[in-house]
């Protein structure tokens, strides 16, 4: 009796120390995996606030040029269309019987920016478009939303 | 052997505690990391200040929507990665203008023109942008160049881009109170902006970009910043600089303040052409073509801190001699224009007075012109009587050593009154000028008048012939200046 309570602590000592040895290296390694993927990047983040929504009119449809996009308002709502050629990335401009053309190896696509010629490979992407929390149209140049997709504020 | 010994056991003491510690300080990380991040308690106060803020449904909707993230601001044409939105989350939402910092709502009429997207936030209030608590965002203590700067000192980056003169309403009446304070207190004296100012001091132009590892910070208490280091500098200049010619301005603490606030703001960045403000294309435009030079402004500004009305000679504390009395009606009436041009224009060298002329103090011979005819004002040039002949130079030297050399220093040279051994005074001054000032003496000043006192016309020749002989005139090819045949008749005189 005495000599086997003397080994099942024993034991347990041994348990406890390699367990716990094991539990501090899998903490670390937990810690070192998270540091490749930093929680933000330093780069410019393609995220513009476009000030109050009721600026743009029913019918508006502007090309913005820092944005790089075009902003559409119709009565089902917002909708932002990339102005960055899908080819080789050119800015396209927005033409004024409506859909876009490419100047450089002239691309064309409709006003919802599906390709209609040219050497593009893709359609002309849809961006996100919310409402910050003041309240303030907000585009996300770098999401990406199904097109047909319309934001209503 | 005892029975309850194992071989192992300390080993496995040593281990389990050892881990344990580990855990509890990885732990303990992890949550100083991911949970108590001051960011973060801050973001969660916001978020509920939003929802108690919420007025309808889609409010509500928008503010459960907000994140708890680390947010920024980059301008890439600024160099400018801000990460102060990160705690500073209602900056452009106006319903926050009654919380306390750092929710608060920034100025909106400034963030209306100055969109925070496009300026970034240490643009304006320097600090760490990267730091993500405030005490790092400050950058006060650790080695950080261009700390946050205080409230009360944040328009010095205003004239970054602005001309302040031209900012509506005041809005940096400080630093313009600044501007002025510079040249009424006739700072260009000694300091350069933009090659315009005496050479007694340093050039001023980058002033505001200097860190405060380029001060002289061993006799400075306090906060070690460079404002501080400013104001105590205006305060008391040679108590941080020992040695300093830097005389004590006699300023208020307000007018430190502004001063301080004017240092700061002199900061030459290369900006891109977009974030010119059309005040300061403006202002840089109107330095391209100056009006008309104003006399009185340009003494006040270059001469007056040293020469003060320049009625009366003036004794320097800090430059242990007399200041001549430029402005003097017994001075004026002996000296003719070009003469006084020669003096700004050359300087003395060996002394204080520096030169004045286009590759010296900056200033442009119009300007030159307008000062010499704010000096002379309603005071005419009398034609001298002709000075004696020149006599013995030995007798001279005799009387000078027992008449002269005690305030003009032996050899005319180190001593308190004007220094006779100087080459643009040997050029500027012609000899009827000298001998009607050693007869008549020189009123308003210490000189005294030695025809009086019993020098005959004999004895002032031996002593022109001795101050003669104490130095070459200066010669050197000018456009400006003297007519030629006046340099003929100097030139003949001393032969």
């Amino acid at each position: 009796m005495h000599e086997h309570r003397r080994g099942s602590r024993r034991s347990f000592l041994s348990w406890a120390a390699i367990s716990s040895f094991c539990a501090a290296i899998g903490t670390a390694l937990a810690g070192i995996i998270r540091l490749p993927k930093p929680a933000v990047l330093p780069g410019p983040q393609r995220i513009y606030k476009l000030g109050d929504p009721e600026q743009f009119a029913v019918g508006t449809r502007v090309k913005l040029e820092t944005e790089q996009c075009c902003l559409f308002r119709d009565e089902q709502g917002f909708h932002a269309i990339s102005t960055i050629c899908t080819h080789l990335g050119c800015i396209i401009a927005v033409q004024e019987q409506g859909g876009f053309a490419c100047p450089c190896h002239g691309s064309r696509f409709s006003e919802s920016g599906e390709v209609v010629g040219g050497p593009a490979p893709t359609g002309l992407p849809w961006l996100e478009i919310s409402l910050s929390v003041e309240g303030q149209l907000q585009l996300n140049a770098e999401a990406e939303v199904p097109r047909g997709t319309k934001f209503r504020a | 052997m005892h029975p309850n010994s194992d071989p192992a056991r300390l080993s496995k003491w040593a281990l389990l505690v050892s881990s344990v510690l580990s855990i509890v300080f990885l732990a303990a990380a992890a949550i100083r990391e991911n949970v108590a991040a001051e960011w973060k308690g801050v973001q969660r106060e916001y978020k509920t200040i939003l929802l108690a803020k919420s007025a309808d449904a889609v409010a509500r909707r928008r503010a459960e929507a907000f994140s708890i993230e680390i947010r920024q601001v980059t301008v890439p044409a600024l160099k400018v990665v801000d990460r102060c939105v990160s705690c500073h989350n209602g900056i452009e939402d106006g319903r926050m203008a009654d919380q306390s910092q750092p929710h608060r709502t920034h100025s909106q009429e400034l963030l209306k023109w100055h969109p925070v997207a496009k300026f970034g936030c240490t643009t304006c209030h320097q600090g760490q942008g990267l730091a993500l608590t405030f005490n790092d965002a400050k950058g006060e203590e650790a080695f950080w160049d261009y700390p946050l700067l205080p409230a009360a000192l944040t328009e010095a980056t205003c004239a970054t881009c602005h001309d302040p003169r031209a900012l509506s309403r005041g809005s940096a009446a400080k630093l313009v109170r600044g501007m002025e304070l510079f040249d009424v207190k006739g700072c260009a004296s000694c300091h350069k902006i933009e090659g315009k100012g005496g050479s007694l001091g340093p050039a001023l132009d980058n002033v505001g970009l200097k860190t405060k590892h380029q001060f002289m910070r061993a006799h400075l208490s306090g906060s070690q910043t460079t404002w501080n280091w400013h104001s105590e500098h205006l305060r008391d200049p040679g108590g941080l600089v020992p040695g300093t010619k830097m005389p004590s301005v006699g300023l208020t603490a307000a007018e430190r303040e502004a001063l301080t606030v004017y240092i700061l703001s002199l900061r030459k960045r290369d900006l891109p052409e977009a974030y010119l403000a059309n005040d300061k294309i403006e202002e840089k435009y109107a330095k391209l073509h100056p009006a008309a030079p104003k006399g009185e402004a340009l003494y006040a500004k270059y001469c007056s801190h040293c020469h003060d009305t320049g009625l009366y000679a003036r004794w320097s504390k800090n430059f242990k001699r007399f200041i001549p009395a430029i402005r003097n009606q017994a001075f004026l009436r002996l000296e003719d224009d070009e003469c006084l041009a020669e003096n700004i224009l050359e300087g003395r060298p060996g002394t204080e007075m520096p030169g004045w002329g286009p590759k010296a103090g900056g200033l442009r011979e119009a300007e030159i012109q307008a000062i010499v005819e704010y000096l002379r004002g309603e005071t005419k040039f009398t034609a001298l009587p002709p000075a004696p002949a020149r006599g013995s130079a030995e007798r001279g030297h005799r009387l000078f050593t027992m008449n002269c050399a005690g305030c003009h220093g032996v050899g005319g040279k180190n001593g308190f009154a004007p220094a006779l051994a100087n080459a643009v005074f040997q050029k500027a001054a012609t000899d009827a000028f000298i001998a009607e000032t050693i007869r008549n003496g020189r009123g308003n000043t210490p000189m005294p008048s030695f025809g009086r006192a019993g020098l005959g016309q004999q004895e002032i020749g031996d002593l022109l012939a001795y101050i003669r002989s104490l130095a070459q005139p200066v010669r050197q090819a000018r456009s400006y200046g003297r007519a030629p045949e006046r340099d003929q008749v100097a030139g003949s005189e001393e032969r």
